[in-house]
Order: structure tokens, then sequence, then C-alpha cells
């Protein structure tokens, strides 16, 4: 039997799976003079050059069929992420329970495929990273959003949100959050409420994943025990990453945490390694105190930078435009008054030469519509303060509109 | 209601995918265990002399002189080193659109994801028996049917994939992709000739199946005309794979698919770490730039020619002469075919025993077969250490007879 060409068509070959999958999106590219004070991009001032040549010259001289060849993610590598997740009271750190990743976006992109089927409920903050909750919703996951307070996630709303969902026998996979100098707004949860949110998740019996991107980058005040360092019970997966505290660039991150999760992220990163070159150049960029030593200078810049920020949005800022001045991270978030909605500002924004990222963009509930969000770690100080000074007459050419 | 639970009922977390994945077979991989004196002829390393040290560490210097928003912000992957895979394709094959081309962490991760873009449980693949084992113990570990094709001297034995593509349509079953090496095939080494290359696209079309097109071996030929890729020959159906692996250095994980963008936009969506990112893609097309690439692959394949031939030498002094193995143009790998007497099961142990290893060619069999076949691997050891290590082996080929 010979089968006819013309109806054998491409597309039919395609699984299930690949059928039912969406288009990416693409980053908008903003116009030439723009001030962008939309994305949380590192410093690009303080990239460790000299450091990162000389790193490469080290590994390459002292062990090129390790750095080269085929070979494991570099085991100095998990060691010393699992150093130094205990010198931070994670007591169980150890290598089975570390899977180093390209990005934290990748851990944030596995963990729905081996935890969300169809219809499945993940529990989000809102606002938050929507980079993280997009792939959940493209795994088929049904998103409920708690609230963000000051103080971070409102673990009332939590609770009762998981009372709700048990007396109608939905048992949510996990709850996403960034408890420290979350993104976008910058808030720090406290000790007792961090406590309380993974006793909730040991009560319920719902991973916690605490993307920990900004834990590193505090300016001020003590450093508060980690999620995954109150978990006694293991349900609590900890997602670092070196792209704030080395370089986005080089795709570098960790995800620590049950060894049962780590197992199934390990199998679904089907590529294997992170890549012998990479996973030693960073380890040796961070070895011997250097890491630390870099984070200590790269918090004194963005402390400015902040202070920076947080003086010109007190001058250039109409006074009812509320915001939490944060201790560490990369953003400030405002909340705008009800005559200056976010799409308003950011067009406005847009012919005055500066961006924003508006809140709708941080909720998969379509809140925010008075919410924005401001990145002060990217742009240079003299940049901070023209931008701001943009936005604010931006927000007054609003209100006299 | 107070739900109470324990560490057990993680368990139910999990989703049907990580269920359906625990519940297929994995392929248990009989790997030599060596030592530290083992002259390992096993594995397709590359020669760890030959890596360009000087050549990477003026790379990083370099591109960490310029703008570095580009190379170390957020920033997606380098667009030149796609320019240079374009460049690389269309004198090789057909010049392809910006769409048609995904830089991957490796080749492994392309063939790794081939089953989550094309197979639903059940779906049914074609495989070379033998051929590259982490591709085979990716499609077994996934749990596909896998149709096995035998290789010959020539390649894929084409009559019998044209008699099992019938039997499959007369099943009213379409198979999903056929996965060949064309080019110095892994592991028998062996180069296709134009008449089957031209047979096996024309299959393809007929069929509707894919073909991926691994080609990682396709610029390590020693001094032979190369026929033209399948990709060459009618793009319609190739998905082609290629890596910087065998040509740079297997470390910097580096690789590419290209074909029909349908599939190229697929993959991309099921590549969970989005791109491979500013900084390596910068790293390999700043090395490789203005020519450097060829020269270097120029230089290689000098190096690995003169060890293969030094393998092939020592082979045909060392082993009983019943032995029949092939004699590679290009690649990595010679490999043997063993007579009844000489069992991988009881060659291998006396090998190693003689502090000498290779690949038991059961692992590069989707099936079972290759009791009777090893891979020898000339890419990794020194030239002393190739010739040695053929010694002890056969050598011990010599001592299990007299037995």
């Amino acid at each position: 039997m010979s089968s006819d060409a013309g109806q054998l068509t491409l597309d039919a070959l395609f699984s299930t799976r690949a059928k039912l999958a969406n288009d990416g999106a693409e980053w908008a590219p903003e116009p030439d003079g723009t001030i962008s004070l939309a994305y949380g991009f590192a410093d690009p001032e303080h990239f460790p050059v000299k450091e990162l040549v000389e790193a490469t010259t080290e590994i390459l001289a002292e062990d090129v069929n390790g750095a080269l060849n085929y070979g494991p993610t570099y085991p100095g590598l998990v060691k010393f992420v699992a150093d130094r997740l205990v010198a931070r009271g994670v007591g169980h750190a150890a290598p089975q329970n570390i899977l180093i990743s390209y990005g934290s976006s990748q851990i944030l992109a596995l963990l729905p495929q081996i935890l969300v089927d169809l219809g499945d409920t993940v529990i989000v903050e809102g606002p938050c990273f929507m980079g993280a909750v997009r792939s959940f919703q493209e795994a088929g996951a049904k998103i409920e959003t708690v609230p963000v307070r000051e103080d971070g996630m409102d673990i009332d709303a939590l609770e009762a949100m998981l009372v709700d969902l048990t007396s109608r026998g939905i048992h949510p996979k996990f709850i996403y959050t960034t408890p420290t100098f979350q993104n976008p707004t910058g808030t720090l949860m406290p000790l007792p409420n961090r406590q309380r949110l993974v006793a909730l998740a040991a009560q319920y019996g719902v991973l916690i994943v605490e993307d920990d991107a900004y834990g590193d980058l505090r300016f001020e005040g003590a450093a508060l025990p980690k999620l995954i360092a109150l978990d006694t019970q293991g349900w609590v997966l900890n997602v670092g990453t070196f792209s704030k505290i080395l370089a986005p660039g080089v795709r570098m991150a960790w995800a620590c945490g049950p060894e049962a999760v780590i197992k199934r992220l390990r199998k679904f990163k089907v590529e294997g390694s992170s890549g012998p070159f990479l996973t030693r150049l960073v380890e040796r960029f961070a070895a011997d105190g250097k890491l630390d030593a870099h984070i200590d200078e790269l918090n004194a810049n963005y402390r400015h930078k902040r202070d920076v920020m947080v003086a010109a949005i007190r001058e250039h800022f109409p006074s009812d435009v509320r915001y939490v001045v944060p201790t560490g991270g990369f953003f400030i978030y405002c909340y705008l008054p009800a005559d200056l909605p976010a799409p308003k500002v950011v067009a406005a924004g847009r012919t005055h030469g500066v961006s924003c990222l508006p809140g709708l963009g941080c909720y998969a509930n379509g809140q925010g519509a008075h919410e924005i969000r401001l990145a002060f770690s990217y742009q240079s100080i003299d940049n901070i303060v023209e931008g701001i000074r943009r936005l604010g007459a931006a927000m007054k050419s609003v209100r006299t509109a | 209601m107070i739900a109470t639970s324990n560490r057990a009922d993680m368990q139910f977390l999990f989703s049907k995918l990580v269920r359906h994945d625990e519940s297929v077979p994995q392929m248990q991989l009989d790997l030599p265990q060596e030592n530290e004196d083992t002259i390992s002829l096993a594995y397709g390393d590359a020669d760890p002399a030959l890596f360009p040290i000087d050549a990477l560490i003026g790379a990083v210097d370099r591109m960490l002189t310029g703008n570095l928003d580009v190379s170390l912000n957020y920033a997606p992957a380098y667009a030149g080193l796609v320019t240079l895979v374009q460049e690389r394709m269309a004198r090789v094959a057909v010049p392809l659109a910006r769409n048609q081309i995904m830089l991957a962490n490796g080749s492994s991760q392309v063939l790794s994801l081939l089953p989550q873009i094309f197979c639903d449980p059940g779906d049914v693949i074609i495989v070379e028996g033998p051929s590259f084992l982490g591709a085979v113990e990716t499609f077994v570990n996934c749990g596909l049917t896998i149709e096995t094709i035998p290789v010959r001297d020539d390649g894929m034995d084409l009559d019998i994939l044209a008699s099992t593509l019938a039997r499959l349509a007369n099943q009213g079953i379409r198979a999903k992709f056929i996965y060949t090496i064309p080019t110095f095939q892994n592991p028998t080494g062996s180069l296709m000739p134009l008449a089957n290359r031209q047979r096996l696209v024309g299959l393809a079309a007929q069929y509707g199946v894919v073909i991926v097109e691994d080609d990682a071996y396709g610029d390590l030929h020693f001094d032979t005309a190369l026929p033209p890729k399948l990709m060459a020959l009618d793009p319609t159906w190739v998905l082609y794979v290629g890596t910087f692996s065998k040509i740079l250095a297997p470390g910097v994980r580096m690789a590419w698919a290209c074909g029909p963008s349908e599939i190229i936009k697929r993959l991309n969506r099921f590549k969970t770490e989005g791109s491979n990112g500013p900084f390596m893609t910068r790293l390999v097309a700043q090395v490789a730039a203005d020519g450097w690439l060829d020269r270097h692959i120029a230089m290689l394949n000098a190096n690995y020619a003169q060890k293969c031939h030094a393998m092939l030498t020592t082979i045909a002094e060392a082993f009983p002469s019943d032995v029949r193995y092939n004699k590679p143009q290009g690649g990595f790998f010679v490999y043997v075919y063993l007579p009844d007497d000489l069992p991988v099961r009881r060659l291998l142990p006396a090998a190693i025993g003689n502090g000498v290893s290779f690949l038991p060619g059961t692992t590069c069999y989707a099936d079972g077969q290759g009791t009777h076949e090893i891979r020898l691997a000339f890419s990794f050891q020194s030239l002393e250490k190739v010739v040695e290590g053929i010694r002890r082996l056969g050598a011990t080929m010599h001592q299990l007879r007299q037995v």
C-alpha cells in the first residue's frame, strides 16, 4: 500500500501536548530615549567582569577536560549552594535535594509539568511575578490569588482560601510565594507570618514554592529565616538564582527542597546537566567568599539607588501616591489614587519618555488597575531621577487633562 | 473541615505526566566499571589535548569588554550565533529562515524534546540498530514503541526500512519520526551513500514521517568527500540536529535544531529554560568567528584521522583474524563484530582485568541485540593510549581463546 503524500500533513504528527501549546509572547521593545523603569534588569555597571575572565582562565588551566568535555553539573557548585543554604539555616540542604538549572524560570516552567494536571489549582500572590504564573497557566492550572499586604501575603486570606477549597474537595498543588523583597511589591514577610505559612502548607498538604530571587539583596535590618529553613516536614521548595547576585545572562539557578520533588524535576530537566563549563565558571566566581563580597558591593549600590528613587518620588509624585519603602530587592511599588488609573499614567509616561510596569501585568485576576511597578535596579542614578521626574510630570498631566 | 496530611500525601501532588513516566520500565544500561588505570575506549569524549583554551579565554575577554547588557543581563540568545548556523547550513544544506533554527543546550536536549512534541504513549518511532545510546535510552525510557532498523556497512538498511513502513501503513500506523545518523554513524562509523540518502528522503515523503538527521559527526571527515546532507536533498520532512560538541567542546553545551518552522516552534515551547542565554551564545559565536571554527575543524580532523589510523593498524595486528570491524572515514568510533566464542559478557570483565574498557554493543540497541558487538572510541585517549589499549584488548581476546 502506498500512501498519498498530498494528505500527509506535518501537523498531524505532533503530540496532544504539542498541539495544545500556545505561541510564546515576546517583549515589546521601547522607543529610543525612553528611560525604562519597567524591567528588573541588573545594573550593568556592577557586573564582575574581571572576576569572570579570571575564573575562566583558572578553570581551563586547572582541569580543561572537566570543564570542556562531556560531564555532569559540577559537583562543586552543588556543594557550594548546599553549604550556603546550610549557613543560612537550611539544615537539610544537601546535594541530593538540590538541582542546578538554567535560570529559575526553568524550575518554574518544570514545576507545572511535574505537579499540575489540567484544571488543578495553584495559589499565587496578587500581585506577583507573572512570568511564573504564565507557565502555570499554560499547563492548565486554575489560578487562585491571595492578596499581598504591606507585610507580604495575607495569611488570613490564605487560610480562609485553604478552608474554602478543602470544603469543596479541592486540593491545591502548590503555593507560589516570594516572601523576601517580593516582586513587585518589595515586601518582606515577618517571621510569625512565615511560621504560620509553613504550618498551613504542612497542615493542608500543599507544596510551598519559595521564590528567593531577591533573598540576598538586603539593604538593612536583620535577615529573616527562609521558609525552607522553617520547614521541618518537607513542604517547601526554595528556588534561588545567580541572576541578581552574579548576572542574569549566565542563566544559572537552583532549587532545593524535598527529594521527592527534586528527583522529578531532575528527570524532567531533559537536557541533564547545566553544563560543565558554566557550572565550574559560576562556582569559581563564587567560591572563597568572593560571592558574598560581591553581594555587599551590590547592596551598597542598590541601597543608594533605592534612596535616590524614594527621594525623587517624594519630590515629583503627587502626595497621594502611596508606596512602601522596600528594605531590599529591585522594586518600588506604587498605589495610585482613583483619578490616576495605571493605563493612563503608563500612556502619559510613554509620551514623557519614561516607562514602568502597570500593575495589571502583575495579577492573574485582572486587578492592579491603580498600581505600577518601578525598578530602581537597572538605570543609572541620573536616569532614575530624570525618569521619576518625567513620570511625576506624566501623572500631573493626567490630572489636568 | 480541617484537612490533615503527612509526607506520604506528597505522592498525591504529582501530575499524570510523572505517573506515566514512572510507569515506564527504564532501560538498564550495563556500562563498564572502570578504575583509574583502565584505558577507557568506551566513551566518545573529545580529545582534551585539542581544546582551544586560549581561544576561549580570549573570547570571554573580548565579549566582556563590549556591551555588558547584551552579554550578561536579561537578554535573548545572541542573534549572531543563529546567523553563524544559517551560514553553515546554507553551505552544506539549504538556506534557512531564523524561525527554522533553535539553539539548544546540547543536541541531547533536542533529542529528549522529540518524544514530548511528537509522541503520545504508544506512538511508534524508528531508530537504527545500533544507534547513539543516549538517544536509544531516552526513547526507550519514554515508553515509545520502537522499530529497530539494522545498520549495514553503508548505514541504515533501506530495504528493511521500506518494508517496515509498508507493514506499519498496512496496520494503519504512521510512525512519528525516523532517527538516523547518516554520516559517520554512532556507533558503527558508517557513511550512507548518496543513492541511499535519496531513497530515504523519498520514503519519508511517501509515508509522511519526519526524519531526524543527527549530524553530530558531519564535520569530522578525514580524507573523503561527503555526500549531501539529507536536508540538502529534500528539507520538507527533515529535522537536522547539529552540535558544537565535537567541533568546539562538549562542555559548552551548544547545539542546534533546524527544519520546518512548525517543528522548531514546538521545540521552543517545550524547552523549559527559554533561550540559551546571551553569555554562552555570544561566547560560542565569538570563538567561532572569522573562520576560526573551520581552521579548528581542519586541525581536529588531522588529529582524529591519525588516531583512527593508529587504532585500525593496531587492531589489524593485535585482534584475532576472525574479528570483523569497519574502517571509518570520519567520526569518533570503530565498531567491532566479535566471533561467537567471544561474547561481550566474557570479553568485558577480562578486558577490564587487563586494563582496557569499551562500550558493549547491547547499550546501543533498544531491543537487546549487540551481544557480540563492541564500540571503540579513538577520540578521547592519546595516540599512545589508543595503541596500548587496543594491544591489551587484543591480548585479552587471545587469552580467552586459550582458556
